[in-house]
């Protein structure tokens, strides 16, 4: 472990996206610190809107007064919960789903990876708007749901992989020799093996998700407002585009920081725990 | 007679990781016309590289030939070519083929179109002549039914009909220096014998002059006409084929051609030459043999020996030849 | 060639049917009841909702409606709209050419200036040009589409005047305007929307090309052409680009759901009227069977993308044609 930790640490771009990453949580933990306005307070609707960034607001504020600054902040808090528990959830199910496809093989393992097939040619923005048409305002945490339930797909597929070249492999059938079952050998063997794979696919899934997220708020079927959501700041800002630029300007600088943070945090892990790739 | 080739002190090196490698480290040897030379060492002796600077293959920002070397073709230094006047050499003048043939020719043309573009790179040939004489080159090569094989990509014939299609795609504009990089290393033993016998014949009809390098003694016995030896990116011995095989002055040599297997004498198991090849990054000090030879006194771990003269004909870098009396048999 | 593209049409259908069958579960699994929710706005009396019922068959039992359902499919009936009050395919069709322009001069876009830079960064990698590059495709590869679509037409549309900033075509003048006046006036509302969209596609791409062209050009045959006397540039466009040419057709065929994907995003940004848009809108409006139905049309479009990406990946590399 200390051997793949000094690997990571190597590369020049794993540690800026290290840093990128910690920032930003560490700016999203400690958001309530940072800024003493209320990200959905409509501080003064007759003097306050639409200010440019200024010492008092430095994002300025947006068309209902609230300041932006706050509501950037707030919105990283929802964007990376969001995004990580929705990682959490589809790498449980992708894990779940490989495992079960890799070890049964045969009909299992057919049935399985023909529906990820299928599920894989709707366009992922498509399968969202079908289920976001069929269950309304789901808040956050239907969300997290949805977005989880429908990002698996690639990670059954890496760990079905990953699976079938270590089954290939000797110390499996010394395992089976020994008598184990099925799910023994599953836990036991396999999934230690597995991790790294989906430890990056992890990381690089969160920066994808993100994307998403902002999508989905952005065309006003994501976070539900008044939350702040760094897509729907940049909804609201498209409205105001000539008269406050700055307003859907700021938070996509923010999303794209975030990406490529995780971007190097993945590419870095991937490097660090899996030598071969290079 | 004049060499065609000339090659002096050619020095080529790879930067790798922060060390310098000197694969080729002074070499100096010329080619006559319609000559045959082996140039025969272990792998990582330099042999490839050797064979790849003369034509500017040392490609990459690893690799670079040093300043002062020279290889002179019929009085022009190819060094100092400037790129296009090389291209002209390349192919026309000096053709190579390689190791590998499955991997040196493209996937994804046919190999018609590879031998074609030669011809159409160096003749005013059009596109029907250039396919037309395609043909003819495949036919002299010994490829069945040449007429349908021409449209074939690479990875419908075996290897050793690809290695026929490079040397058809090497003669295609009747080079005056083939040179032949391991050709039937990668093939099978009775393919490897019918390229070879393909090769004398074809050099015999063609007259060019022949670089054949290999770092099997038994494959250039029958081919070459002289033979350089090659060891630490230098060549150690030079001598014609039968005196090296009769009389090798060079232990490393001796050593070789322990190594081969031969029906004129019994042998109860190959003698393999002890220790290992050096690395180029790290070449001993003085003679770069030293650490393996079983002769080896003082100087030779102090200084590195010149390519002594034995006899007009034969050359050996090695201080035996000053002093024979310590020759141990 | 025949008999695999049999199988291959096979296999294609049969994820179509998978997609079909999907969207009827995911249909079924939610809560209420498509029609009451599409009338519920309109204050619509219980009689005419039950007819309403009655006449697309929502009462009877569930696989009744499923075998129902995948018989309209087959039709290509793919429902009815509620809001336009006509078929879900007449409705759909109609802006189906308009996200075909935009996502075509997107792969135009993306498969051009992509291909280029991954190129150019390959002829001399390492160096400062390449590093500047790789660190500019990162970045926008990392932008949201539709961010960077808002900064196009913040720069090009609204403070240079450039281009339009949304629609497929001038509302007012485009009626009154010569074919080629026509012609014009479409291209300038396309450029910005395909550029958006191609140029999150082009950082994919070029990262590929890059990856693939240092591959290819380490490669023995690489030597060879030039051993042959070819001019770099001939080696460079004939022998390595060619082979890099493989990977990029597979990047192909696994572009198309992304690029739908952002043509959805797109195509909201620029009030473009295709069917991204329309799905859009049709959810806001609560009009279900066009957001499944795009769907469906949407993964049909995927499957038939994929489909030619194999036809193309068989042209590029001989090696996957039957030999005869």
């Amino acid at each position: 472990m200390t051997e793949a930790l000094r690997r990571f640490l190597a590369q020049r771009r794993a540690r800026l996206g290290l840093a990128l990453v910690g920032v930003l949580c560490v700016m999203a933990l400690a958001a309530p610190w940072l800024t003493s306005h209320d990200p959905t307070a409509q501080l003064d609707l007759v003097h306050g809107r639409l200010l440019p960034p200024s010492a008092a607001h430095p994002f300025g504020t947006d068309d209902l007064s609230r300041d932006l600054f706050s509501r950037v902040l707030y919105g990283a808090r929802i964007s990376l919960t969001i995004a990580v528990f929705s990682v959490l959830v589809s790498v449980g199910i992708g894990t779940a789903v490989g495992l079960m496809a890799g070890l049964a093989g045969g009909v299992v393992d057919t049935l399985l990876m023909r529906s990820v097939d299928a599920a894989l040619a709707i366009p992922r923005v498509f399968l969202l708007l079908v289920v976001l048409a069929l269950w309304e305002n789901v808040g956050v945490a239907g969300l997290i749901a949805i977005l989880g339930l429908t990002s698996w797909l690639d990670a059954s597929r890496i760990v079905r992989a990953e699976v079938l070249s270590l089954k290939a492999r000797a110390f499996m059938a010394a395992a089976r020799a020994l008598g184990f079952g099925s799910h023994r050998l599953a836990l036991r063997h396999l999934l230690p093996n597995v991790a790294a794979p989906v430890i990056v696919a992890a990381t690089l899934g969160i920066g994808q998700i993100v994307l998403v997220e902002a999508g989905l708020s952005y065309l006003g079927i994501g976070v539900p407002p008044p939350t702040p959501s760094w897509g729907s700041i940049i909804a609201d800002g498209q409205r105001q585009l000539a008269a406050a630029p700055w307003m859907a300007t700021i938070p996509g600088v923010a999303i794209a920081v975030t990406v490529v943070g995780f971007s190097l945090l993945g590419d870095g892990l991937r490097d660090a725990l899996d030598p071969r790739t290079r | 007679m004049n060499p065609l080739l000339s090659v002096r002190h050619l020095r080529t090196s790879f930067e790798t990781n922060g060390s310098i490698a000197r694969a080729v480290d002074g070499v100096s040897f010329d080619l006559f016309p319609g000559e045959t030379l082996g140039l025969v060492g272990e792998s990582g002796c330099g042999k490839t590289v050797t064979a790849l600077s003369i034509l500017r293959l040392v490609s990459g920002p690893t690799g670079h030939i040093v300043k002062d070397s020279v290889i002179e073709y019929q009085g022009t230094d190819l060094l100092r070519l400037p790129p296009r006047e090389l291209r002209r050499i390349r192919g026309a003048e000096i053709a190579m083929i390689f190791q590998e043939p499955t991997t040196s020719l493209n996937p994804v043309l046919t190999v018609g179109t590879q031998i074609a573009e030669t011809l159409r790179a160096h003749t005013k040939m059009d596109r029907k002549g250039a396919r037309r004489r395609a043909i003819e080159l495949l036919e002299l090569v010994g490829i069945p039914d040449p007429e349908s094989r021409v449209d074939d990509y690479p990875h419908q014939l075996s290897g050793g009909m690809q290695q026929r299609v490079m040397i058809a795609m090497a003669l295609s504009c009747d080079p005056k220096i083939l040179i032949a990089d391991e050709p039937t290393t990668a093939l099978d033993v009775t393919i490897q014998a019918q390229i070879l016998a393909l090769l004398a014949k074809l050099k015999r009809r063609l007259g060019m002059a022949m670089i054949l390098i290999t770092h099997d003694l038994g494959i250039v016995a029958g081919l070459a006409d002289r033979i350089a030896v090659m060891y630490g990116g230098q060549i150690v011995e030079q001598a014609p084929t039968d005196i090296l095989f009769q009389h090798p002055q060079h232990p490393y040599t001796e050593a070789l051609l322990k190594a081969v297997p031969r029906i004129d004498r019994p042998t109860t198991r190959l003698a393999a030459i002890p220790g290992m090849v050096p690395r180029a990054t790290k070449w001993p000090t003085g003679c770069r043999f030293h650490p393996r030879c079983q002769h080896v006194w003082e100087r030779c771990r102090v200084r590195m020996p010149d390519l002594l003269t034995w006899s007009p004909e034969q050359h050996s870098r090695c201080w035996l030849v000053e002093e024979p009396e310590r020759r141990q048999e | 060639m025949v008999r695999y593209l049999a199988v291959r049409s096979v296999q294609a259908a049969a994820i179509v049917f998978l997609v079909a069958t999907l969207t009827f579960v995911l249909l079924h699994l939610a809560p209420g009841d498509p029609v009451i929710a599409s009338t519920e706005s309109t204050l619509v009396r219980r009689e005419v909702i039950e007819q309403q019922r009655r006449n697309f068959g929502l009462d009877r039992p569930i696989h009744v409606q499923y075998l129902r359902y995948l018989r309209n499919l087959s039709r290509g009936d793919l429902g009815y709209s509620f809001r336009e009050r006509r078929s879900v395919w007449h409705a759909v069709r109609e802006r189906i050419p308009n996200t075909l322009l935009l996502a075509t001069a997107a792969l135009l876009v993306m498969f051009g200036l992509g291909m280029l830079i991954g190129a150019v960064q390959a002829a001399v990698p390492r160096s400062r040009a390449d590093d500047a590059l790789s660190i500019l495709t990162l970045a926008v590869y990392s932008m949201p589409v539709f961010w960077l679509g808002l900064m196009l037409m913040l720069v090009f549309g609204l403070g240079l005047g450039w281009f339009p900033v949304g629609g497929a075509v001038d509302q007012v003048l485009y009626p009154h305007m010569s074919l080629l006046g026509k012609v014009g006036d479409r291209a300038v509302h396309l450029f910005l929307p395909a550029l958006t969209l191609g140029l999150v596609g082009a950082a994919v791409t070029a990262r590929y090309q890059r990856a693939a062209m240092l591959d290819v050009i380490r490669q023995d045959f690489v030597r060879t052409a030039r051993a042959k006397g070819l001019s770099e540039r001939t080696v460079f466009l004939k022998h390595a680009l060619r082979n890099a040419l493989l990977p990029i057709v597979t990047l192909f065929g696994l572009t198309f759901p992304l690029l739908l994907s952002g043509a959805v995003l797109i195509e909201s940004v620029f009030a473009w009227p295709g069917m991204g848009k329309f799905a859009v809108d049709a959810l806001h409006g609560r009009d279900y069977n066009v957001v499944t139905g795009t769907a469906i049309i949407a993964a049909a479009m995927v499957v038939l993308g994929n489909l030619l990406a194999d036809l193309l990946y068989r042209v590029v590399d001989p090696r996957t044609r039957e030999s005869s």
